[in-house]
């Protein structure tokens, strides 16, 4: 892995404004390789505007998430299923 | 959707040369867990702004907040931050993160691997497992560079004992005052504790990516399974 890649723990702040559950426990399939993996664990890149994160097995890309002031834009195209865990105090379902 | 909350500074603590700790009001607070981080928020009169994330090194039992700034001096959030004084106030939201978090109903033993600055969210486990007065065993080997270097130097090893050890190791010391240990953490090191659970451990790993790489890898060879490992990777691009 490229030493100056981090994890999927840096991109819960920025996805929390998109998605209401946690994000680094939500289960990510990958669309490439098929693993299964926390988005905590996936390698994320922050040097490009952005995020982006790769899968942990074969390195395809999962999700590129970047905002401009008002304006975001969320590419998940390399998730083929994401797995959410709701609180468990919710009762919105 | 997590909102922006204003943050006031209520102490600082100097912690070494080059890092400080800030205690925090953050009215609006949820409460947090052991191993969260915030991310801070600067924003200049033109409408620039920085993001940084910053782990939190208080106990969730703590009313306030206190985040632990390593001053990085080509860095765009760190030495705004740690020139902050009493009654200054930023943006920031949080709670953030479920996955590198220690919970107080874990029961397995603990080992904690902290690299660098990485010690700070597993200074909030040890802080928050010495109040809760857990039977569960936990172990914090945090890596240094040198001696001045060494993060709530005084708190750990009160905090020693009991239920818990610390083990600190400096990679790059070069006096020879240090009675401590010496060298980065290997797999001896790693084996003791790893052998003295049989192999039943949680593992939680914070700090610079290569050291996050090497320490998983030496628990797996170590027949930790990998799903017991834990990591949390920051690097200068997240810090800053």
């Amino acid at each position: 892995m490229d030493a100056t890649a981090l994890d999927g723990n840096v991109a819960a702040g920025i996805l929390a404004h998109i998605f209401y559950p946690e994000m680094t426990i939500a289960a990510t399939s990958c669309a490439h390789c098929g693993a299964v993996r926390q988005l905590g664990e996936l390698v994320a890149y922050v040097h490009a505007p952005g995020v982006i994160l790769r899968c942990s097995s074969c390195d395809a890309v999962l999700l590129r998430v970047m905002q401009n002031r008002n304006r975001m834009w969320l590419d998940m195209r390399g998730v083929s299923l994401l797995q959410l865990e709701l609180p468990d105090d919710d009762t919105s379902a | 959707m997590l909102n922006w909350l204003i943050a006031t500074v209520t102490a600082t603590i100097t912690e070494t040369p080059d890092s400080m700790s800030l205690r925090l009001d953050i009215p609006g607070w949820p409460g947090h867990r052991a191993g969260q981080h915030v991310d801070v928020r600067l924003t200049a009169e033109d409408g620039y702004s920085a993001e940084r994330s910053y782990s939190i090194a208080s106990p969730p039992s703590s009313n306030e907040v206190e985040l632990t700034i390593v001053r990085l001096d080509d860095g765009e959030v760190s030495p705004y931050l740690a020139d902050l004084a009493v009654g200054d106030q930023f943006e920031l939201r949080g709670p953030i993160g479920g996955y590198f978090v220690w919970n107080s109903g874990e029961t397995r033993p603990v080992l904690l691997l902290g690299g660098g600055s990485g010690v700070v969210p597993l200074m909030s486990m040890l802080r928050f497992h010495a109040e809760l007065r857990t039977t569960a065993r936990m172990h914090l080997i945090y890596s240094a560079r040198t001696e001045v270097d060494i993060l709530y130097r005084d708190e750990l090893a009160a905090l020693s004992g009991d239920t818990r050890d610390v083990t600190v190791t400096l990679s790059r010391e070069p006096s020879s005052a240090w009675s401590g240990r010496r060298g980065r953490i290997d797999l001896d090191l790693l084996s003791q504790v790893t052998n003295a659970a049989s192999g039943n451990l949680l593992c939680l790993v914070c700090g610079p990516t290569p050291f996050v790489e090497a320490m998983a890898d030496a628990l797996v060879a170590l027949g930790i399974e990998p799903n017991n490992v834990k990591t949390e990777r920051f690097g200068p691009t997240n810090g800053g």
